[in-house]
Parts: structure tokens; sequence; C-alpha cells
């Protein structure tokens, strides 16, 4: 045994585990800004290939950035305020959403008239109290909503000092990605060389690919389902396109949210009945054209996971965290399994395992 | 300041580590800023006489210029006997035209220090560098005709 050999690798392993503790604070924010510098290394690259220097590519692409962040506050941001409070007025109506009101609605009205039929009918049955007893709950849920949601922001803006380290990070990610990449070659041993050049290839392919199509999807989808409310007549379109283009990213459930959300703001706000139709027909159209259009374009395949798992990653993830986690938890668990699959397919191909 | 001036340097010359990689064939008509950015590909490795680089059957994923020492190839593209590839040479071009799979395997002769790339970083580079690539095309071609007319002519 050669002892220098075995001494030299524990003291590296203690090295390693005393930088893992001690730096266990930035990796939060490592792995965001490496998530950013994915979505901006294409243009990167493409102003690099036309003889810019990667640093005033990035400085470029922030400048950029700034401006439309600019543009999108000071002509969006009050509207989507208005339009925010005006939907929490609607879905909450605090002190005076009560089951009275909500009776008062047309579409309500008509079936609790059918419920009272069915009770005179059949009698036992008491399914007006059952209705109004749901109602009551419903109201009451709704009462609380506008405070979870309060709730909630108020964490998302905790993240906003957060997020103003990311571009910093990301900036030298950028600058240096290929210093970094050399750096970290450099560590892997002549006989893990081509496998690890091959795993860092594919895992940059799948990962870059799939966020940058995510970012796009979420972009295009808030677009469509704003324009396709805005002519159906439905209130708060930007509020309500935005919503659904971000519940997008949760594959199979996340489209149904906007389309709930479309639906219910129409119910809530007493319009007709034909109008929740339209609403439903507009998100249903929304997410036609992205099905077929912009997802098979983009992003070119489908996230390959079953149904229900899911619906128990989705599950899993708000139990962990939350909204936010509910948000993340299917693509990281699909970008997860990704690197698992590549790692082991070469792992075999190499002859390693 | 040194990322500017090594960026400004890229327009007017100077001695650059980069153009080193001129001296390789393929790489031999590219131009100094097509040879920087190919540089940020590029990885320098040793081996030390006798070790294997490469097993036939192995995934195809890295290609091998050869900046000192010599490399013995056995397998479909040696021919008749072991091939001896030396110094400027390349490993791994044919076989990227030709399958996912190394055909050969690859030992050191002496220490061999070589400038490996990825497959994936070459063809983005190219596809990102029309003009460069058209050279490196043509000096592929290059090496292909040479190697159909040695075979013909029995030197294979």
């Amino acid at each position: 045994m050669n002892w220098t050999k075995t001494i030299f690798y524990i003291i590296m392993a203690v090295v390693a585990v005393a930088a893992l503790i001690f730096y266990r604070w930035v990796f939060p924010y490592l792995i965001a800004a490496w998530i950013f510098s994915y979505i901006l290394d294409p243009a990167v690259s493409f102003m690099e290939h036309r003889r810019i220097p990667r640093w005033l590519s990035v400085l470029i692409l922030y400048l950029s950035v700034l401006g439309i962040i600019a543009w999108f506050t000071s002509r969006l941001i009050p509207e989507l305020m208005a339009q925010a409070n005006n939907l929490i007025a609607i879905l909450g109506h605090d002190d005076t959403m009560s089951t009275e009101i909500l009776m008062q609605i047309p579409f309500l009205s008509g079936i609790y008239d059918f419920v009272l039929d069915l009770d005179a009918q059949i009698p036992g049955m008491n399914l007006g109290e059952q209705f109004t007893a749901g109602l009551d709950s419903a109201t009451d849920f709704m009462a609380r909503l506008p405070k979870f949601l309060v709730d909630h922001y108020s964490t998302i803006i905790g993240a906003v000092s957060f997020i103003g380290m990311i571009p910093l990070i990301s900036f030298f990610l950028l600058k240096d990605k290929f210093k970094f990449r050399r750096s970290l070659l450099k560590l892997s041993s002549n006989r893990y060389f081509e496998l690890v050049i091959i795993i860092m290839s594919k895992i940059d392919q799948t990962v870059g690919t799939y966020l940058r199509a995510m970012l796009f999807e979420v972009i295009a989808v808030s677009i469509l389902a704003t324009i396709a409310l805005q002519i159906v007549g439905v209130s708060n379109p930007v509020l309500i396109g935005i919503s659904a283009g971000v519940a997008n990213i949760i594959p199979y459930f996340g489209p149904f949210f906007g389309g709930a959300l479309a639906v219910a703001t129409v119910f809530f706000d007493g319009g007709p009945f034909i109008q929740m139709i339209y609403a439903a027909l507009a998100m249903y159209l929304t997410q036609v054209v992205d099905n077929n259009i912009v997802y098979p374009v983009v992003v070119g395949t489908t996230i390959n996971m079953h149904p229900l798992l899911v619906l128990l990653t989705v599950l899993a993830g708000g139990w962990y965290g939350g909204i936010l986690w509910m948000l993340i938890s299917v693509p990281l668990v699909f970008l997860v399994y990704t690197l698992i699959t590549v790692m082991y397919t070469n792992l075999k191909e190499y002859r390693i395992i | 300041m040194k990322t500017l001036w090594s960026w400004i340097n890229t327009f007017f010359g100077g001695t650059k580590e980069y153009r080193r990689l001129r001296e390789y064939p393929l790489f031999s008509e590219l131009t100094d800023y097509d040879l920087y950015l190919l540089s940020e590909r590029m990885h320098e490795r040793s081996f030390a006489c006798g070790e294997q680089i490469f097993e036939a059957g192995y995934p195809l994923e890295v290609i091998y210029f050869i900046r000192t020492g010599e490399i013995k190839l056995e397998g479909a593209l040696s021919g008749k006997k072991d091939k001896v590839l030396a110094a400027k040479e390349h490993l791994g071009i044919l076989d990227m035209y030709h399958s996912e799979e190394r055909s050969s395997t690859a030992h050191a002769m002496s220490d061999v220090v070589v400038d490996a790339i990825s497959k994936s970083d070459l063809i983005d580079y190219m596809r990102a560098r029309h003009s460069a690539s058209f050279k490196i095309f043509t000096a592929i071609c290059s090496d292909l005709a040479r190697f159909v007319f040695d075979i013909a002519a029995g030197k294979q």
C-alpha cells in the first residue's frame, strides 16, 4: 500500500468536505447563476463568433436585459398591479363575499333552484343544505386566498436580494466558460477524460436546450394566452396569461391551472355562462398552438415522464417547498433523471461498470 | 485590462500560444481569430509511454491532435501492419464520419502530448464559423485523398 498516496487522498477528502461545509450557503446562488448563464450562453457565443469578446458580449446582453426590464416595469407593471388587485378583489371579496352574494350569480342561482327542485321531489336528500354548506366553505377559502397570496409574494420579494447576486456570478461563468471547463477536465485522469468530456457535453446539451426551451415556452404561452383572453373579453388577461405561462412548466397539469383561473375569473366576475366557455376555449386553443407548434419546434422532445410520476412529483414538491417547488420539481426530476441516464449509458459503454 | 488587451491582440498579431495550432495541417489555413476560438475549446493531455489512449468500441467523443510523441494504432484503420502516427497528425476524424464508436485501439509509443477537442465542440465550432469549416473540410478531403491513394499504392 502506498501510504503517501493514501494520506494525500485523505487530506484531499478532508479539504473537500471542509470546503463543501464552508461554501454550502453559496450553492443556491451558484445553481441559479448556472441556470441563468445557460440561458444566455447561445447569445454570448453568437456574439463571440462575430469578434465580440465574451466579457463584452455579457455586458451587452445585461444592458439589453436591463433595458427590457426597464421597459416592462414602466409599461406593464402598473397595469399588472391593477389587474392583480382586481383579481384578488374578485376572488377574495374580503368582507363583502358571502354565500348570499354568490347566490345572486345567475349560474349559481340556477343550480340552487334545480337542487331545491330535487329536494322537493326526493325528500330527505337535503341537497340544498349541502350546496349552501359547500358554498360557505368555498367563500371562506376565497376570503383567505389574498392573505395566502400576499404571504407567498413576500417570500418572492425576499428572494429579490438573492436574485441580485445571480447576474454577477453568471458574468464570470459566461466570460470564463471555457477556462472553467478546461480546469475541471484537468482534474480527470486520462482513463476518465473522454468519459467526463462526453458527460459534460451531453449535460450541457440537454440542460441548456431544456432550460432555454422552457423559458421560450413560458413567454410564448403567456403572450398567446393574453391575446386569446383579450379577444374573448376576459378581465385581467395579462395577469392570467402570465400565470398560465408560468404554470405551463408543469406538464399535463399546468395547462389546466391556466384554464381554471380564466374560467374562475369570469365566474366570480359574474360573467355569463357562455363567456366561461369562451375563456375555456381560448385557453384550449392556446394549448393546441403550444402543443402542436411551439413545443415541437422549440423543445423537440417532450418530457418523457408518466403522468402519475408528474402528479406525485408536483405533490412532493408542494409538500417540500410550496408553490415554487411545485413549479421546479418536475424539470428538476427530469434533469436529474437525464443526468443519471447519460452517466449510466456512458459508464457502460466505457466498460467501467 | 488583461482580457481587453488579449482581445485587441487578436486583431493586431503578436506572439500567440494559439498560433501553435496552425502547425496541424487541418488548421493551417485558419485565421488568427479562428485559431483563438479553437484554442479555447482545446484541452492539453499527456500520456506516458505505453499508456492506452482509447480502445476499439469506445464511444467517439474526442479528436486528438498529436503535439509531440508517437501513437500506435491497432484496428480497422491500421491496415496490414500497425500504423504509427507522429506529431502533427490526428486521431478520430475519420471515425467521426464513419461511426459513433472507435474503430481502433491507440497506445502511446513514447511520452505523448496531445491537443484534444470534443467532437460536439468541433462540430459546433464548424457550424458557427463557415469559412473556417470550409478550410478544415478541404484539409480533411486532402487527407482522405492521400489515404485512398496510399491504399491504392499498397502503402497501407
